[in-house]
């Protein structure tokens, strides 16, 4: 009998390769009693669906991208300067 | 090959060297980067005016962009800065060597796009070497694998009925939560929709290694946006 760590993956797993018959048997019993592999699988599908429907999704992974600190700039300053440096 | 490192030059002139020390004798002189001739060939680099290749102003000019790009892969900022210093300096080393054929800009960024993927093979490789140990598994699930009974407790949610601007907003922050290799594998797959051999191929890691990592994306994903949107958050 899977637990829920098991099955969790195996429904992960069931969206980008194809399940052996013993696995989907092992899933689909599992899912029977446990409501919350159920809402796992309802949330990752709808996930998977919502991201799909994004027009631009490459938006959504730029849109954290924060500007370069002034510190890291600064860092990045002298690390230039000092390789420079070095080679004069 | 289209960009032309610092190493892969010392590798294409070195060999024919071998053999032919003496015919070659011209071809050596970029070898002698490291070596005391440094001096001569970079100071004939940096001098020449006008100098349209200025290491001194790549910040400034392109630093930005270089930025957002390795951020946008890499997913944290130490690791950004650290692969576009590695992409500066490695264009400083190798600007003797193979100067740009065009714009400084977009070479940069070709250096800079193999150090990212290094460094993203990196991650993969000592992600795979703890891969038993990562918290989101042993928060969500108890000793026996089964849901803790903390999470049976939490108000369940169900993604569908999330507003679309309220989950963008709760999807952006979350993703940008993920540990860099599970990010770099769940965004390839679900946002860019790569092929996942493609995928396997880049990040240097088998199939298998490729689900366990989605499994736990997966994971913290949905469990992120359920407590981000537990507490009210748009």
């Amino acid at each position: 009998m899977l637990n829920c760590k098991e099955t969790t993956k195996l429904i992960s797993d069931s969206l980008d390769r194809k399940l052996t018959f013993r696995e989907r048997m092992g899933l689909w019993l599992h899912m029977m009693m446990c409501s919350l592999c159920r809402r796992f699988r309802s949330n990752i599908i709808a996930l998977r669906r919502r991201l799909r429907a994004i027009i631009d999704p490459q938006k959504l992974v730029d849109a954290n991208t924060p500007a370069m600190s002034e510190a890291a700039r600064a860092r990045l300053e002298a690390a230039i300067k000092q390789r420079m440096d070095d080679s004069v | 090959m289209d960009i032309l490192d610092g190493s892969s030059v010392e590798k294409i002139y070195n060999e024919p060297c071998q053999e032919f020390r003496i015919r070659c004798r011209e071809l050596e002189r970029p070898r002698a980067l490291s070596g005391s001739a440094t001096k001569k060939t970079n100071e004939e680099i940096l001098e020449s005016p006008p100098n349209k290749y200025d290491p001194s102003r790549w910040v400034s000019e392109h630093g930005e962009v270089l930025y957002a790009y390795a951020f946008s892969r890499l997913k944290n900022a130490d690791a950004a800065e650290d692969v576009v210093q590695e992409a500066l300096l490695g264009g400083l080393k190798s600007i003797g060597n193979s100067p740009p054929q065009g714009d400084v800009g977009p070479w940069l960024m070709g250096i800079l796009k193999k150090k990212v993927v290094d460094r993203q093979r990196q991650d993969a490789k000592s992600a795979k070497s703890n891969f038993e140990d990562d918290s989101i598994l042993e928060s969500l699930f108890d000793e026996n694998g089964y849901w803790r009974e903390a999470i049976k407790k939490n108000h369940p949610l169900s993604l569908d009925s999330l507003e679309q601007a309220e989950f963008m907003g709760i999807l952006e922050r979350c993703l940008a939560g993920l540990p860099a290799t599970q990010a770099a594998v769940f965004v390839g797959r679900e946002i860019r929709e790569q092929n996942p051999v493609e995928l396997c191929k880049e990040l240097g890691i088998s199939s298998t290694n490729f689900w366990v990592l989605m499994h736990r994306a997966r994971l913290r994903l949905a469990e992120c946006i359920r407590s981000r949107w537990a507490m009210g958050e748009k």
